[in-house]
């Protein structure tokens, strides 16, 4: 069967789900019968120490940014609250139709009818980019709750990492189709209607920078690994993973580096969230839940 | 003009004149609207459909600016990040000028509210009550309305209409109608005499002798089905439509004052030939209080009249027509198929439809005040409705409501078209009378 080889993994990954413990992780150091400061030489680290850097450095820096982007990103939620509040008249006309207001935050908030009836390369911008985002986000909640009742680990190699590791990929494939289609759309193709701010190429430089390295990362981390069936589920990871690992670079040492940035960039578009054209994922969904409970109300009347 | 005179003008301009950078104040508008200038993506869909946009090509009059350029004054005057503020003046925040106040102002008010936009905005912004809720922030902070706007107000708020006509003269189209016996009577007085239902006739239709017909056609149909119907004489006040859609919040006091006397009344329906008392009566009244009545286009009222059989259509009109959908009847009222399901009711009719109808039907134009605004503007959106029109190869354009009748009327004397402009009671008329 010509599709044999994807439908396994399908198979296991919905297997891997519904959390059957198919193919738990080997320790690493088991499979490639090497220490780790064997590939992490500790001279390109920070304080020349990989396990120093990886434990300590690392993190310290990691939960800095964090901290720094929380705080931006309050800030600029507050700002953006207190705009909100300025209007006092009644945001509703009647009570909140949540028949109406359900139904189409499927039709038009999720698969975006409006969108697809005007523009397909519009939608498929809207839908990779939106619905990759949301996916990756419900994907990421699921985790944790499962974390948090079940105690079950998914950062740690085991049978829910793999789960993770195929969902990630599959969702920021997803996210990259429309980012690449949203550049096409905006500044190759672009229409006389449409207007490239700032705001606009901040947004899709930041998206496309946060999947890219995302990606590279999973690709350093598998030009490292021998092959194996568990990493398939990292399915664009391992393919970079396969395409570096002939190149004989210190990909262990540029992995760490990469992961700073990656974090970076990923808490930087948090923190932009407030200021920036990306406001829109919370505030559309607002706009089109009211907007329908008000027709649902006028009709009525 | 005397120094005394130039001197008490320049005190009077001083007192119209906004005080530079005056804050706005934006509490009419609601949490939701302002949320929804962050729900602008700016995609441009808008722009792609917007008539005034079509004939004045700036990126300022296209409502994608305007939520942006909105955001912006109220991001500098509100907020952590305000001009004034710590953070402000840490990064720069630039205050807005009162030049770009004054632009904002003008691009404001080039909208015919015709909602077109809404209907395409992939975020759902109801974006008309939001230019509306604007305008009144505008016009109360002193930068709206326009100045070739504000006889319209002065008008509405010194004679109840906007035609700068005495209230007396309210009536002057039947007392005429009567004399030269297109009518058998003048309706009643409603105050006086009770009746069901209620011919609210509209400033245009009772004072504008272009387009009196309307009222006329109305009232022999009316008279012919028997109805029990009256008029408010000379104590009908403009429904404030040019008020509201302006930002002026005198609209507040005469849609309360208007309430009331209908409440009192004590009809069943009313019925209107206008789109725009339509749709500020039916959709904005109820925001200001309780309508104990039905508020009913008279089109939907006639359907009721044929099939109810109160009303015959007798005679064959044979004409080839099509429907220019009033904005404020279909796009703020989701009335699309009664009329034309009254124009299938009439025999002979031939309705051959215009490339874009119904919720993308094009706007004519003379909405929202851009008429009195953007004269010229207007001009040309009618023009290209009308051009819309002649492609069909009808020879009668027909609408129902009379600010389109008047709009599009500009477009076809600007082209010198041949097709002839009717309403769509003029129709009914021709349907039921009796020709010997």
């Amino acid at each position: 069967m010509k599709h044999k080889g994807r439908v396994i993994l399908l198979v296991m990954g919905i297997l891997l789900i519904l959390n059957f413990n198919v193919s738990a992780r080997e320790d690493y150091s088991a499979i490639v019968e090497k220490d780790c400061d064997a590939c992490h030489l500790d001279k390109y680290y920070p304080g020349e120490d990989f396990f120093e850097a990886e434990d300590n450095y690392k993190w310290k820096i990691f939960w800095g940014m964090t901290t720094i982007a929380g705080i931006i990103f309050l800030v600029g939620m507050i700002n953006t609250i207190l705009l909100w509040k300025l209007g006092k008249s009644p945001s509703l006309r009647g009570k909140l139709k949540w028949g109406s207001v359900l139904k189409v935050i499927l039709t038009e908030a999720i698969l975006e009818k409006r969108i697809f009836k005007a523009s397909f390369l519009r939608w498929s911008v809207f839908f990779g980019v939106s619905m990759g985002f949301v996916f990756l986000f419900i994907v990421f909640l699921a985790f944790v709750s499962l974390k948090l009742s079940t105690g079950l680990d998914f950062i740690e190699p085991s049978s829910f990492h793999l789960t993770l590791d195929l969902l990630l990929d599959l969702f920021g494939i997803l996210i990259m189709i429309g980012i690449l289609l949203s550049i096409l759309r905006r500044y190759v193709l672009r229409s006389a209607q449409m207007e490239n701010l700032t705001q606009d190429t901040v947004a899709v430089i930041f998206i496309f920078l946060i999947i890219l390295s995302g990606f590279l990362l999973e690709g350093f981390r598998f030009a490292t690994l021998p092959p194996s069936p568990a990493i398939k589920f990292s399915f664009i990871g391992s393919m970079i993973g396969s395409c570096l690992r002939p190149l004989e670079l210190p990909w262990t040492v540029y992995h760490f580096y990469l992961w700073i940035f990656h974090g970076f960039i990923s808490l930087a578009f948090i923190a932009y969230i407030p200021f920036g054209k990306i406001l829109h994922f919370i505030a559309c969904p607002i706009s089109i839940a009211a907007t329908t409970s008000d027709e649902a109300n006028l009709e009525k009347e | 003009m005397s120094e005394q005179e130039d001197k008490n003008l320049d005190k009077e301009n001083k007192v119209k004149e906004p005080t530079d950078n005056k804050k706005l104040i934006v509490d009419n508008l609601s949490p939701r609207q302002i949320i929804e200038l962050d729900a602008c993506t700016r995609c441009g869909e808008c722009v792609e459909w917007c008539p005034v946009y079509n004939q004045d090509e700036r990126e300022g009059v296209t409502p994608r600016s305007k939520a942006t350029r909105f955001k912006k004054i109220l991001s500098s005057q509100y907020g952590l990040f305000r001009a004034d503020s710590l953070l402000g003046k840490l990064f720069r925040k630039k205050k807005v000028t009162r030049e770009e106040l004054n632009q904002f102002a003008a691009d404001l008010y080039e909208c015919s509210t015709c909602r077109q936009c809404y209907f395409v905005c992939p975020s759902q912004i109801d974006t008309v009550e939001l230019w509306e809720g604007i305008r009144r922030s505008f016009v109360n902070a002193g930068y709206g309305p326009l100045e070739q706007q504000k006889h319209l107000i002065q008008s509405v708020k010194s004679y109840d209409n906007p035609w700068g006509q005495p209230r007396s003269s309210r009536t002057r189209w039947a007392k005429i109608a009567k004399r030269q016996k297109k009518i058998v009577q003048e309706p009643k007085d409603i105050t006086r005499h009770k009746a069901e239902v209620l011919y609210f006739v509209g400033c245009t239709g009772a004072y504008d002798v272009n387009v009196e017909q309307v009222a006329i056609n109305t009232i022999k149909i009316l008279d012919a089905a028997g109805v029990d119907y009256g008029t408010l004489g000379i104590k009908e006040k403009c429904c404030g439509s040019v008020l509201l859609r302006m930002g002026d919040r005198e609209y507040e006091r005469l849609a309360k004052e208007n309430i009331k006397q209908f409440n009192e009344l004590g009809f069943k329906t009313m019925i209107t030939s206008c789109a725009g008392c339509f749709k500020t009566i039916k959709r904005d009244y109820p925001k200001m209080g309780k309508l104990n009545f039905e508020v009913k286009h008279t089109v939907e009222f006639l359907i009721d009249l044929i099939q109810s059989g109160q009303l015959k259509l007798k005679n064959e009109v044979n004409m080839k027509v099509t429907y220019h959908d009033p904005c404020h009847m279909g796009r703020h009222n989701n009335l699309y198929d009664a009329p034309r399901k009254l124009l299938e009711l009439i025999p002979g009719i031939e309705l051959i439809e215009m490339e874009r109808t119904r919720e993308n039907a094009r706007c004519c134009g003379a909405g929202g005040g851009l008429k009195a605004g953007y004269p010229d503007i207007q001009n040309k959106i009618s023009q290209t409705r009308i051009k819309e029109a002649e492609a069909t190869g009808a020879t009668e354009l027909v609408s129902a409501c009379p600010f389109c009748y008047q709009g599009l009327q500009v477009g076809i004397q600007a082209l010198d078209s041949k097709i002839t402009m009717r309403d769509i009671t003029e129709l009914v008329c021709m349907a039921i009378e009796d020709k010997s």
